[in-house]
């Protein structure tokens, strides 16, 4: 255990979660023990309120465990604040949502750039520069002057994933990203993440659509808050 | 227990309490203005006449060769008289105890504190009980510098004087008050200035109750004024003040209700203030009245149950106003009272003032938010739904948005800030409004004491003289000039002569409208030296004076307000010194805060009492070392004043250049601080609408705070987005304040130079401007203070997981 935890980027221990609603509480994930090495390729699956957002939010900082060690890419989330899980997260993690999330008043550059911004990272100069460079690897460098709302979704995910790898994190985590995309389009953008696993990076991705699941080197099925199964594949599409 | 549908709009309040709160806040703030400018409006003018009329002030006054109890007896019979009674005013002057002399008007009455017509009331000490003593009204003590028990010289033409020991004040709500005017006014028995005048000259008349028409009390007063004649006595004028309206009755309700209607207009910005956060408010219901709607409800119950909420707020908003509103108007009216020499009775403000301050206050929010509340309660199920969510594209880029994405901003953060503001137009538009409606009334205001005191200043600039003697009777104007020149520190002496003039009703009796205090509503005609170095007045139309015209006049501008429709070209029938003259008007001269005077050549004022060589008047100027210095100053007024009575030449006053200054000056004192209270309302219910729709924008992109702390958002970089947000409003309404401020400060001029009698130019200035602009970033700030301190600490997980609407 010590071996495998020495190589994580992503190490769980322990981690229950629990809401508290006006009929008592419920608990979303219980007990979870999960590491993830650097440049794995990991889906979790499981159905509608089997605890995957929950568990994706303890990985992002966006929410905190009731109970349990949560260490990311070298930081100790359970013990942060709010202001300093926003910062981790900047430098850290790049997510992406099913829905986009772009903000919609920001050109594609512009929401590329903004979490340069937040985290000062390089010269406000290199910071277009760059993200001019992630939207031509995306292949949507002709876009970058428009809104999110000139663009199909397809193209508003690309620009959402060259907002994720803005600040070069090692960690990408994809909340259901082809949850709003056709099925050609849904193959695109998950060939996309599964490369960035190439550039050194950890892919964590949240689907219900199992047949997704060959673009991951891993799958981890969640049920009723806890791990049902974590299983390899012996071949995913590189 | 309340049924579900009301309890969900109550939680729906308690979500949103920030920005009601905000909202209510506004509601009480304007509400409150609005019922201190009603109440002062009603108690003042209440208050004003009540003291005015309870002097049983004269409806007449008639100035005749003599007076006494006889003749008022038998004029207190004519038909159309209620009563007459005798009595006198002695101009003088009081010697100050730091060497300087200060005009003053002694009103002479017999059985002093018994008297029936024009009555004071005794305010402190004892009525005079002796030949040696007197009484001053309780605002000349100041002017006077002195204290009850001190002794006053007063000193007379003809180097007569007298020392009176003060023993009392009296309260005579006739008369604006003594420091605004620089005049001490005292009351007096006959027998203590039998010395210098042993007879009356005024005989006061009041009319009927029955009669109350000006054009009537003066149908009267020439009945009386011909009765007098045929008695044997001489009448030299008749009064006439306006009827049952104190002297500044006009003027103080006329600022009023100026301010009354800018009030109004807070509350009315206010309401539609709140109307866009009501609206807002039901956007972020949208889905839960679509759910609603789904479930069977319809638009009407929805409606009620928001409006009913909107109800409350306004509600609650009143029962705070109310009473606010009330303590503020006690305390204004106090102020006001203070500075307008009046007793108040009591602050009791009559309950339907509060009840139309309630009801307006509650009615105006409500009316106001209809249009959003029915709006929003008759989406179809379909569009309600079809607004949930971020994900769904519901918010297009509009021209506004594409344009701005054009321009280079210093950060992606301030972008964001500058375009989010653009993306609710019609809220912006309200935030602008607001700053600019309340930016408009402090440029205004601001410059209204800007060209007040630009006024004073050029009035002071066309008055190039330091003093003027005003003498008792006509005198050699070569001997007098002789007199005054050889005197230390005088640069210039020139002859000014005066008279009293009147328009010419047919029977040769002048008749003026002037108030007791000899004041009010006078209009003169000097002779002028055509070759003047004494005055600095501007000609607006036709000519100046031309050697030995006899009957051209110039008009100033305050005479051209007296005398409307009279223009170059005009002849007017007048009475100088009681002899009938037609007269020519050649031109028209801008004279700035100078009382209504029509100017003349020395020989068009000669008569037959009074010659082209003679003068009344003289105008000195001093040197510009003596001319600074106060104490100099009155040195030479004394100085001249002893020259003068000791070559047989009665000194009936002399008025300095200084003190026609100071009396200007507080003229204007109530309105600028009453201006200033309404700036301020206006302002915070701006801030608190500003901050309140702020608050409301950055609820509806909950989820857009929540991404931006997923991309690494600190706390600061949220304030600096909201902050850069409010400053779009704030700069906007700074600027949209300059050309609003524009027919605002013309109203006010207008509205101001009427009830004054100068016209008064408000100009746009740059200080006001500036600070305007300083108050607007300050304000923004202040209103992103609240909503960027909730979105800093909103959980992202909630952020994310919940509606939200673009």
């Amino acid at each position: 255990m010590a071996d495998i935890r020495q190589g994580s980027l992503i190490d769980l221990r322990g981690v229950c979660k629990t809401f508290d609603v006006p009929s008592g509480s419920i608990t979303a994930l219980g007990n979870i023990d999960l590491q993830i090495r650097l440049g794995e390729r990991v889906a979790i699956v499981g159905r509608s309120g089997s605890g995957k957002t929950t568990l994706v939010n303890m990985l992002t900082g966006i929410d905190s465990p009731s109970q349990g060690v949560i260490e990311v890419a070298g930081a100790h989330l359970h013990g942060m604040s709010q202001e300093q899980l926003a910062v981790w997260r900047g430098r850290s993690v790049g997510i992406v949502f099913q829905f986009f999330h772009l903000l919609p008043t920001l050109t594609v550059a512009e929401n590329v750039v903004l979490p340069m911004d937040f985290a000062r990272h390089g010269r406000p100069t290199q910071r277009l520069r760059r993200a001019h460079e992630l939207l031509e690897q995306l292949g949507i460098a002709e876009q970058a002057g428009k809104l999110p709302a000139d663009l199909s979704g397809g193209q508003q995910q690309r620009a959402a994933i060259a907002r994720a790898l803005a600040n070069d994190p090692p960690l990408i985590v994809a909340d259901e990203p082809t949850g709003n995309l056709d099925s050609t389009t849904s193959d695109q953008v998950m060939t996309l993440l599964a490369a960035l696993a190439h550039q050194g990076k950890t892919v964590v991705a949240v689907t219900h659509e199992r047949d997704l699941g060959r673009f991951f080197d891993r799958i981890i099925s969640l049920r009723d808050g806890r791990i049902e199964s974590d299983s390899r594949r012996a071949s995913a599409i590189a | 227990m309340l049924s579900a549908p009301w309890r969900k709009v109550m939680s729906d309040a308690r979500a949103a309490r920030g920005r009601l709160v905000l909202m209510g806040l506004a509601l009480a703030v304007s509400g409150a203005a609005l019922t201190t400018m009603l109440s002062t409006y009603v108690v003042l003018g209440r208050e004003l006449g009540r003291n005015y009329l309870s002097t049983n002030p004269a409806s007449a006054q008639l100035l005749l060769d003599r007076s006494d109890a006889e003749l008022a007896r038998a004029i207190a019979r004519f038909p159309g008289v209620a009563d007459a009674e005798p009595a006198s005013a002695v101009w003088g002057r009081v010697a100050l105890p730091n060497g300087g002399v200060r005009p003053a008007l002694f009103f002479v009455i017999p059985h002093l504190g018994r008297s029936r017509i024009n009555t004071v009331r005794l305010q402190s000490g004892d009525w005079p009980a002796s030949d040696d003593q007197l009484v001053l009204e309780r605002s000349a003590l100041e002017v006077a510098q002195a204290s009850i028990g001190d002794s006053l010289t007063l000193e007379f033409p003809n180097k007569q004087s007298a020392r009176l020991k003060v023993v009392g004040t009296v309260h005579d709500p006739s008369l604006a008050p003594a420091w605004q005017e620089q005049v001490v006014y005292g009351y007096v028995t006959p027998a203590a200035l039998a010395r210098v005048d042993p007879d009356l000259h005024i005989l006061k008349v009041t009319v009927v109750p029955a009669i109350r028409e000006a054009h009537a009390i003066e149908t009267v007063a020439h009945g009386v004024a011909q009765r007098i004649a045929e008695l044997g006595r001489k009448v030299r004028e008749i009064r006439i003040p306006p009827p049952r309206m104190h002297p500044h009755q006009s003027q103080v309700m006329t600022l009023l209700a100026m301010l009354l209607g800018f009030s109004a207009c807070g509350l009315l910005l206010g309401a539609v203030l709140g109307a866009a956060i009501v609206g807002g408010f039901m956007g972020s219901q949208a889905h839960d009245i679509a759910v609603m709607k789904a479930i069977g409800a319809r638009s009407v119950q929805i409606a009620v149950l928001y409006l009913v909420l909107v109800g409350g707020i306004a509600l609650l908003a009143a029962v705070a106003a109310v009473p606010l509103g009330l303590l503020a108007a006690a305390g204004w009216v106090g102020a006001s009272a203070r500075l307008l020499n009046l007793d108040i009775a009591g602050v009791r403000i009559p309950w339907f003032v509060a009840a139309a301050s309630a009801a307006v206050a509650i009615w105006a929010p409500i009316t106001a938010a209809g249009l959003p509340v029915w709006l929003g309660s008759c989406r179809t199920v379909r569009e309600a739904m079809s607004e949930w969510g971020l994900a769904r594209t519901s918010w297009t880029p509009d021209s506004s948005t594409r344009a701005l994405v054009r321009v280079r901003l210093l950060s992606t953060a301030a972008a964001l800030g500058v375009r989010n503001a653009f993306r609710r137009r019609a809220r912006l538009l309200l935030a602008v409004a607001a700053f600019a409606s309340a930016g408009a009334m402090f440029i205004a205001s601001a410059e209204l004491r800007i060209a007040w005191s630009d006024n004073v200043a050029a009035s002071a600039a066309t008055r190039r003289y330091d003093l003027e003697i005003r003498l008792q009777n006509a005198a050699s104007a070569d001997a007098v000039r002789h007199i005054v020149e050889t005197l230390p520190g005088v640069r210039t002496v020139e002859s000014w002569p005066v008279a009293d003039v009147a328009i010419d009703a047919g029977d040769h009796i002048a008749v003026s409208h002037s108030y007791p205090d000899e004041g009010h509503g006078r209009i003169t005609i000097r002779a002028v030296p055509l070759e003047t170095r004494l005055l600095g007045a501007q000609l607006m139309a036709g000519r100046w004076l031309r050697q030995n015209e006899e009957d051209a006049v110039v008009l100033n501008s305050a005479a051209q307000v007296a005398l409307p429709g009279v223009k170059v070209g005009d002849s007017l029938d007048l009475l100088i010194r009681h002899e009938p003259r037609l007269v020519h008007v050649v031109g028209i001269a801008r004279e700035i805060l100078a009382p209504a005077t029509l100017y003349t050549t020395a020989e068009g004022l000669a008569g037959r009492d009074f010659s082209a060589a003679s003068t009344n008047a003289v105008r000195v100027a001093l040197k510009p070392g003596t001319a600074a210095d106060a104490a100099a100053v009155d040195a030479v007024a004394n100085a001249a004043t002893d020259a003068l009575e000791s070559a047989g030449i009665g000194v009936r006053g002399i008025v300095s250049e200084k003190l026609i200054r100071a009396a200007q000056s507080g003229h204007i004192r109530i309105l600028i601080s009453a201006l200033g209270f309404v700036v301020a309302i206006t302002t915070l219910v701006g801030v608190l609408g500003h901050a309140s729709m702020l608050s409301t924008g950055v609820v509806e992109r909950t989820r857009e705070f929540g991404i931006l702390r997923v991309v690494g958002a600190g706390a600061g970089d949220i304030r600096r987005v909201v902050l850069s947000e409010a400053m779009i409003g704030g700069l906007l309404g700074a600027a949209a304040a300059i050309p609003l401020s524009l027919p605002i400060s013309q109203t006010i001029g207008r509205i101001v130079g009427r009830v004054s009698g100068q016209p008064l130019v408000l100009e746009l200035a740059a200080i006001p401007v500036l600070a305007w602009l300083s108050v607007c970033v300050a304000a923004s700030a202040l209103g992103a203070l609240y909503p960027s301190l909730r979105a800093a600490r909103w959980s992202v997980r909630a952020t994310l997981a919940g509606p939200s609407l673009t």
